[in-house]
C-alpha cells in the first residue's frame, strides 16, 4: 500500500470516529423538542461535500447512521429508516447543489439545504411508510424555526472545523 | 483536507436558498372552514365522527389505552401511554386539515371539512 493510500485510510478512520462521537453527543444533548436532534453529526458530511469529497461524505454519513443506530440499539427500527432516508436525501440535495452551483454557494447555504432537505425527506418517509394522511405542511411549519437555528449553528461550526482542525488532515 | 477560499460569507445563491425554504411557510391548503368530521385511523380500524359531537373515543393502542376527546368542536388526546406523549402535547385541533399524530401507537387523527376550491394558496 502506498503512503498516500495509508494516509487516506487514516483520514477516513478519523472522520468515521469523529462522526460517531458527534452522533452520540447529539443523543445526550438536552432537547427543547423531544424527538428533534441538533444534527451535530452532520457537520462532517457538510464539510466533506463543501470540499467536494463526495464519496468520503457518503461513506461517513452511512457509517454514522448505521453504527450510530447500532450503538444506540435503534438499528432496523423505524427511527433508523427515517435517519437513513433523511441523511441520504440531505446528502443528495447538497451534492447536486454543490455540483450545479460550484463556488456560488457558501457553507451556510449548503448547510441550510442539508438541514431542510433532511427534514423534508424524513416527513416524506413518514407520509409514505408510516402514516399516510399526515399533513407535511403543518409539520414543516412546526419544525421550521428549530431546523433553521440548528442549520446556522452547525454551518458555523462546520466552517470553523474546515478552516482549523480538519485542514490539518 | 483542502482549505477553501470561497464561501466565507453569504452569496446570492444562499439568499435564493433562504427564499426557497421560506416559501412553504406561506402556503396552505385552501380548505373552507366548514369542518364537520373527525377521522381517526388506527392500525385496526378507521372511523369518522362528527366534530360537533361530544364523545370520548377509547383506542386499544400499542402502548395501552388511548383516549381521544371530541368536545365543543375541538379534538385532543386526553390520555396516552406512549413514551414521549407528543400527541397529547400537540394540544387541541379544530380546523380542517389539522391533525394529531401518534407515531408509536400508529394513530392518526384529522379534521376534515368541505371541498376545497384551490389546491393551495399563499397568504
Amino acid at each position: 500500500m502506498t503512503h498516500t493510500a495509508v494516509e487516506k485510510r487514516i483520514k477516513i478512520a478519523i472522520l468515521c470516529a469523529l462522526s460517531i462521537t458527534f452522533f452520540l453527543l447529539d443523543t445526550v444533548l438536552p432537547k427543547p423538542i423531544p424527538f428533534l436532534k441538533y444534527g451535530v453529526a452532520n457537520m462532517l458530511p457538510l464539510v466533506l461535500i463543501f470540499n467536494r469529497e463526495y464519496k468520503t461524505a457518503a461513506g461517513v454519513m452511512l457509517f454514522k447512521i448505521v453504527i450510530g443506530n447500532l450503538i444506540t440499539a435503534k438499528l432496523l427500527s423505524p427511527i433508523f429508516l427515517l435517519s437513513l432516508i433523511g441523511g441520504m436525501g440531505a446528502l443528495t440535495v447538497m451534492f447536486f447543489a454543490e455540483i450545479l452551483l460550484r463556488r456560488g454557494i457558501s457553507i451556510y447555504g449548503l448547510g441550510l439545504l442539508g438541514a431542510f432537505g433532511h427534514i423534508f425527506f424524513q416527513l416524506l418517509a413518514v407520509k409514505w411508510l408510516i402514516i399516510q394522511g399526515i399533513n407535511i405542511y403543518f409539520f414543516y411549519k412546526l419544525f421550521f424555526i428549530p431546523t433553521f437555528i440548528s442549520a446556522i449553528i452547525i454551518s458555523y461550526l462546520a466552517r470553523w472545523l474546515n478552516e482549523t482542525e480538519l485542514a490539518k488532515l | 483536507m483542502k482549505k477553501t477560499v470561497n464561501g466565507q460569507g453569504l452569496t446570492p445563491f444562499d439568499l435564493l436558498i433562504l427564499v426557497i425554504v421560506l416559501v412553504p411557510l406561506f402556503l396552505s391548503n385552501g380548505i373552507k372552514s366548514n369542518a364537520s368530521k373527525v377521522l381517526i385511523k388506527t392500525p385496526k380500524w378507521t372511523k369518522e365522527y362528527a366534530l360537533k359531537s361530544d364523545t370520548a373515543v377509547v383506542i386499544n393502542s400499542y402502548y395501552g389505552k388511548m383516549i381521544v376527546r371530541i368536545k365543543d368542536k375541538n379534538v385532543w388526546v386526553e390520555e396516552t401511554h406512549c413514551p414521549l406523549k407528543i400527541c397529547q402535547k400537540t394540544g387541541r385541533i379544530s380546523k380542517p386539515g389539522q391533525n394529531i399524530v401518534c407515531v408509536p401507537n400508529r394513530v392518526f387523527i384529522k379534521i376534515e371539512g368541505g371541498e376545497s376550491d384551490y389546491d393551495a394558496y399563499s397568504r
